[in-house]
């Protein structure tokens, strides 16, 4: 792709940036739309859309300009959240047209937790991690866990939570230590959850 | 509850990677630039700020979908 950034340090960009530099600003927010294009050039998205995240991204980038660690060129930050803005925006549409359903599904299974009892068991660690998935998580963890097993993305699983996806995230962190420990307590040790876990990977 | 053998595992891989510390999304958004630029430019052995970003990937496919895009496309770049 053409380079159409003017060289800047992370400084100038700053600088510009938080001045309104209208010539920073289009050079950014033209970068941004080229790279999106490129990062989602498999979903095939609309000029709309592309002009869309673009725009939301650098409304971001220079909102959160304090935030920015300076720790690469600023121009690649700004494409990781513009890359997260459009990942996240395509998931809420997909979410709308078929998570909603999924989430429901998910729910309701997560208030009835009992796990199936003589269901063929093909593997002894799964039938302990069914049970761990119904004693020791709570209904909110099970809701989340299950959803996101679905696809429902995590997007619309905080939605439907009434949470922010960084707590969803410690919610099901939360949910998974506790599986991990219940599989332990249950005396798999960890080179076997593992090994079982490993298994069928190449698939 | 009607979970399947492909979704129990891939549950018990989430579980088998789980860590007792793990950084969030918004966390890894604030910090993968700088990995990105870092992998990019040849470094094989991740610096060890980078293992924390590594198991986030690891336990996220949202945000391992999201790295892999753009770091193909900044190769592409600048390559």
């Amino acid at each position: 792709m053409e380079n159409i950034l003017r060289e800047r340090s992370n400084a100038e960009w700053i600088a510009a940036l938080g001045a309104g530099d209208e010539a920073a600003v289009g050079e950014l927010g033209e970068y941004l739309r080229r790279t999106l294009a490129k990062v989602l050039r498999r979903s095939g998205p609309s000029a709309d859309d592309l002009a869309d995240f673009a725009q939301e991204a650098l409304v971001r980038v220079v909102a959160g300009l304090a935030t920015f660690r300076g720790d690469a060129a600023l121009p690649t930050w700004a494409a990781a959240v513009a890359t997260r803005v459009a990942f996240t925006e395509l998931r809420r549409r997909r979410a709308r047209e078929a998570g909603r359903v999924a989430f429901d599904a998910a729910a309701e299974e997560a208030r009835s937790p009992a796990p199936d009892a003589g269901g063929l068991e093909r593997e002894e660690v799964f039938g302990a991690l069914r049970r761990a998935i119904a004693s020791e998580l709570t209904e909110r963890q099970r809701t989340a866990v299950l959803a996101e097993l679905r696809g429902v993305p995590s997007v619309e699983v905080a939605a439907r939570l009434g949470t922010t996806q960084n707590a969803l995230y410690k919610l099901t962190h939360d949910a998974r230590k506790r599986l991990r420990a219940a599989l332990l307590a249950r005396g798999f040790d960890a080179g076997s959850i593992h090994e079982h876990a490993q298994e069928g990977a190449d698939r | 509850m009607n979970l399947g053998s492909d979704e129990l595992r891939t549950l018990l891989r989430l579980v088998d990677v789980t860590q007792p510390a793990e950084i969030d999304c918004g966390e890894f958004l604030d910090r993968v630039a700088g990995y990105l630029e870092r992998v990019e430019t040849g470094a094989l052995v991740p610096a060890p700020e980078d293992e924390d970003l590594l198991q986030h990937l690891r336990a996220c496919p949202e945000c391992l979908e999201e790295f892999e895009a753009l770091y193909a496309v900044l190769r592409e770049q600048r390559g």
